[in-house]
């Protein structure tokens, strides 16, 4: 049996695990901790592990999905988790203060995969905050990255899909045009 | 982190019991006392100790361990976790004080007898739930 | 494009895979002569019959707004409940689609079929000259009982009521007014001003235009061997997210590529991306590549690599998961 992974990142509360949830095939396994931290979100509980689910796949294989910590103070797991993953999911809370200095901080703790497209990101909260999807993209071309954009409820698990749908073309336009010589 | 002025006060027994875990077991380099999201409460050290991340990394650990214990139908709390390389032993205790669980790590040089860390800490531990 | 049926009746599909399009075109032109009417495709959702996915979202507020206006349009979703309803579902088979066409011909009995007049450039094309006009300032646009403007350069979008998927399908369905205006039309500027001043997101609004309004036929400005990349990925909306579109916008951000090159390497008819190129063209995303334009379809048919380790991998994610193909 061969097993793939696949990550999901992002500031507290952007709905990691809401998201891994809403696609895994049982219920997740979850690391939640009590949440001191209520100036940085007022929810109860935050993840202090990663949250982990998995998808069966043709030939008995599985894909595996790690929700990583929000917080950067858990940046240790998202250098453990990205060793060999296939890509990342970035979730962005846009109702945050500064959500593209939030974006910075993932975009440059997953740079490797960014660089070879395999990140695509998912703007939860658009209409609570000021920053237009068009600044993300500006942002990120000012990075160098063209990577996916879109507006997202993560409790849709159609909005997930649209994620990773988004995510596996990115992987799968690399590999093809790795493979074909530049006109 | 939660401010200063939202922070309920440290209970005044925290550090006695660190104090006197580190007076009971000279081989230990350390202790840390932190919040089970991984905020630092609370330290002493007997040389360096990276406090923040020791405090984050044994958050993780211990919710990974539960995570564990959990899917092999194990449930409840007061667990540990007992992590050994060549030159030393870092354990780690839940805390379960209601409302805000903790997580105590106890760091030791390699001659620090397991039992002797264990026993001590756990005490450390009682004390820090019952005064 | 296919060619002009005199009096023939239009259908057109949304919320499918563009196999289902293709798929409709084929059918009805196996079915010529055999229905009471003749029947060509359309691309713009302005047709007499519309054949929707039923959960897609943009389709579901078509149907509302149709019966709330009364447009006379007839739809068959892919799938009812209620037995007594026709549906026709993908794949299409002949004879129950000859008998939705059939059904839908009763229906419009008396009405004359909305014929696309193929000299009349396209709501898209429109659009894109208006938008690209020099001295515009601002393009106002105008259909039924709601209109807007787009502030140049800024491209923001003010709408007369807030902007959702209803009035997007309004828009989509209907006769559109646009309207390039410069510096001499201070009173008509001032007069929409006032009138619009709802903030929308212009770039779902263009791009459900080009997807939707292009009559399938490529922006005069475009060329099919010229290379190009998009600079950016484009926001398709809440309504524009087709896998088409997002595998065409993964390749073409990641590498310059003409468009018949485009077609080969994502295994898509180049007929079918005509809507897709237009689209990334209005909203402003699609540039001109620094390679010459391309003579011969160029790099040698890596189209249909052997599936890789990784590919098949991809594959098997998507068949858990039951999305794109």
């Amino acid at each position: 049996m061969r097993e793939y992974k696949l990550l999901f990142a992002g500031p507290m509360g952007a709905g990691k695990t809401t998201a891994i949830a809403a696609i895994s095939d049982a219920a997740p396994v979850r690391t939640e901790a009590v949440n001191s931290d209520r100036v940085q979100h007022s929810k109860e509980l935050t993840t202090v592990g990663f949250d982990y689910g998995e998808i069966a796949l043709d030939g008995g294989d599985r894909l595996r999905l790690y929700g990583m910590p929000g917080q950067d103070r858990f940046d240790f797991m998202w250098k453990v988790a990205s060793e060999g993953a296939l890509g990342v999911v970035l979730l962005s809370d846009n109702s945050r203060p500064e959500p593209l200095k939030d974006l910075a901080l993932y975009v440059e703790s997953f740079r490797a995969m960014a660089e070879r497209g395999a990140m695509v990101i998912g703007i939860g909260r658009l209409g609570s905050g000021h920053t237009s999807v068009e600044s993300y993209t500006a942002w990120l071309a000012g990075q160098g990255l063209s990577l996916p954009v879109f507006t997202v409820d993560v409790r849709r698990r159609d909005d997930v899909l649209l994620l990773l749908d988004a995510l596996l073309y990115q992987i799968e336009a690399a590999r093809l045009l790795a493979d074909t010589p530049h006109a | 982190m939660l401010d200063d002025t939202q922070l309920e006060p440290l209970p005044a027994h925290f550090g006695g019991a660190l104090d006197r875990l580190l007076a009971t077991v000279p081989a230990l380099t350390g202790a840390v006392l932190s919040r089970s999201d991984g905020f630092e409460v609370l330290s002493r050290t007997r040389a360096e100790v990276p406090v923040s991340r020791l405090s984050a990394l044994s958050s993780s650990m211990v919710a990974l361990s539960q995570a564990a214990l959990r899917e092999v139908g194990m449930h409840g709390g007061g667990g540990s976790v007992l992590v050994e390389g060549q030159d030393g032993k870092l354990l780690l205790l839940e805390v379960p004080l209601r409302g805000q669980p903790m997580v105590l790590a106890a760091i030791g040089g390699p001659d620090l007898i397991t039992g002797t860390l264990l026993w001590a800490a756990r005490d450390c531990v009682r004390q820090l739930i019952q005064p | 494009m296919s060619a002009q049926v005199p009096k023939a009746r239009r259908i057109t599909c949304i919320g499918f895979d563009w196999r289902a399009e293709v798929s409709l075109k084929e059918t009805l032109a196996l079915l010529r002569g055999k229905t009471r009417e003749p029947w060509q495709y359309s691309d713009e959702l302005t047709a007499d019959v519309v054949v929707y996915e039923t959960h897609n979202v943009l389709a579901q507020a078509m149907v509302r707004r149709s019966a709330a206006e009364n447009t006379g349009r007839v739809f068959f979703p892919s799938s009812s409940e209620d037995d007594s309803v026709l549906t026709l579902r993908y794949p299409f088979g002949a004879s129950r689609l000859v008998a939705c066409l059939d059904s839908a011909s009763l229906q419009l009995q008396g009405r004359v079929p909305a014929t696309e007049q193929a000299e009349a450039p396209s709501l898209c094309q429109r659009l894109d000259d208006a938008l690209r006009a020099p001295g515009t300032l601002a393009v106002s646009i105008r259909a039924g009982d709601q209109q807007g403007w787009l502030r140049l350069p800024e491209r923001e979008l003010h709408w007369s009521q807030p902007l959702g998927v209803d009035e997007i399908a309004g828009l989509l369905s209907g006769e559109v007014e646009v309207e390039a205006l410069g510096p001499t039309e201070g009173a008509a500027l001032r007069r929409l001003e006032a009138a619009a001043r709802h903030p929308a997101p212009a770039e779902g609004l263009l791009w459900a235009i080009g997807i939707a309004r292009s009559k399938g036929s490529l922006l005069p400005r475009l060329d099919i061997a010229r290379p190009c990349r998009l600079r950016r990925w484009p926001d398709f909306g809440a309504i524009g997210r087709r896998s088409l579109d997002i595998r065409c916008a993964s390749l073409l951000t990641q590498r310059e590529l003409a468009p018949s090159h485009l077609a080969m390497m994502a295994g898509i008819p180049l007929g079918v991306l005509g809507n897709f190129l237009n689209a990334c063209a209005l909203v402003g995303v699609l540039e001109p590549g620094k390679a010459q334009p391309a003579a011969a379809p160029a790099p040698q048919a890596h189209a249909l690599p052997q599936e890789s380790g990784l590919g098949s991998v991809l594959r098997r994610i998507r068949t858990a998961l039951a999305i794109g193909q």
